[in-house]
């Protein structure tokens, strides 16, 4: 196994690739895999919902492979979770994601050792962030064009349609013509 | 901005609604629209789907808009045919060259 992190600390990743039934070729990297506890947590807190069924089963199928990383705001909600089970929980993904990166990361990897942060690309159009220079930011488009010049999947764009076509209804009725690709700009070093 | 009522036939009216529903709009947002159309106005866009399509509006904005999760608005989307945010062309490729040099580079454990 290489010794490159790939942590998860967004949602929606999970959730587009689970759409896409493609969570499995993450596995195709040879790498640990990390998602932050929180976010686990908010991605499968519904277990009726497909995509929460789809995240959950993924991870507790490759437990050697896929971590669930515990951070304190995540412990932190649990326990409020406990006490009050409809305890309102918004943008505590957020908080852990903060926590982990500043508290947790150290212990999981080696100092030197390349950390890959994978989130969907509409978040990072506008996150303006400061990473140390082993840790890099990587969209899951970026993601899907990478493994292909890999040769470890066969075609980004057949993934990238199978996420968007997830989301069609069996009409596949088209009201509005497709919009034309963000351009606001993303920072990030 | 000027408050209008119209009067419809409640037939008319939950066909308009039903179809608003199904696609995550109003029918203010229709008839605006409809309306610009016809006297050629360009109206800003105030639909959140479109404006999360264009990147004009992030995730958490388009989910409390529209009252609903992520993997709704990615399915809404989808209904709609809007493209899916994307980050510029450039960008991608630096990501992914990135990426792939990372994992061609990185030591075995």
């Amino acid at each position: 196994m290489k010794r490159v992190a790939l942590v998860i600390p967004d949602a929606g990743p999970l959730i587009s690739l689970g759409k896409a039934q493609s969570l499995e070729i993450l596995l195709k990297l040879d790498l640990p895999i990390y998602i932050v506890d929180q976010v686990y947590f908010e991605v499968t807190r519904e277990p009726s919902f497909e995509d929460a069924k789809i995240i959950r089963q993924f991870a507790q199928s490759y437990p050697d492979r896929v971590n669930i990383v515990e951070t304190q705001v995540g412990n932190l909600a649990r326990m409020e979770r406990e006490i009050n089970p409809s305890a309102p929980q918004r943008q505590l993904g957020e908080a852990a994601i903060t926590d982990f990166l500043s508290n947790q990361l150290d212990k999981i990897v080696e100092p030197l050792d390349p950390v890959l942060l994978l989130f969907e690309d509409s978040d990072l159009t506008r996150m303006n962030v400061v990473l140390r220079q082993n840790v890099h930011l990587l969209s899951t488009k970026a993601l899907l064009i990478g493994m292909e010049r890999l040769g470890v999947i066969a075609s980004e764009a057949a993934i990238w349609e199978a996420i968007i076509a997830s989301g069609r209804t069996p009409s596949d009725e088209i009201v509005d013509q497709s919009a034309p690709a963000t351009y606001g700009g993303s920072y990030w070093q | 901005m000027r408050d209008l009522t119209v009067q419809l036939d409640d037939s008319l009216f939950n066909a308009a609604n039903f179809y608003a529903v199904q696609h995550s709009t109003s029918i203010n947002r229709i008839i605006q629209a409809h309306l610009a159309q016809l006297v050629s106005v360009k109206q800003p866009e105030t639909d959140p789907l479109v404006c999360f399509s264009r990147g004009e509006m992030d995730r958490l904005e388009a989910m409390k808009a529209l009252n609903i999760d992520y993997s709704t608005l990615l399915d809404k989307l989808g209904q709609r045919g809007l493209s899916r945010p994307s980050l510029p062309h450039n960008e991608l490729e630096q990501m992914a060259d990135m990426f792939v040099r990372v994992i061609n580079e990185a030591p075995e454990r």
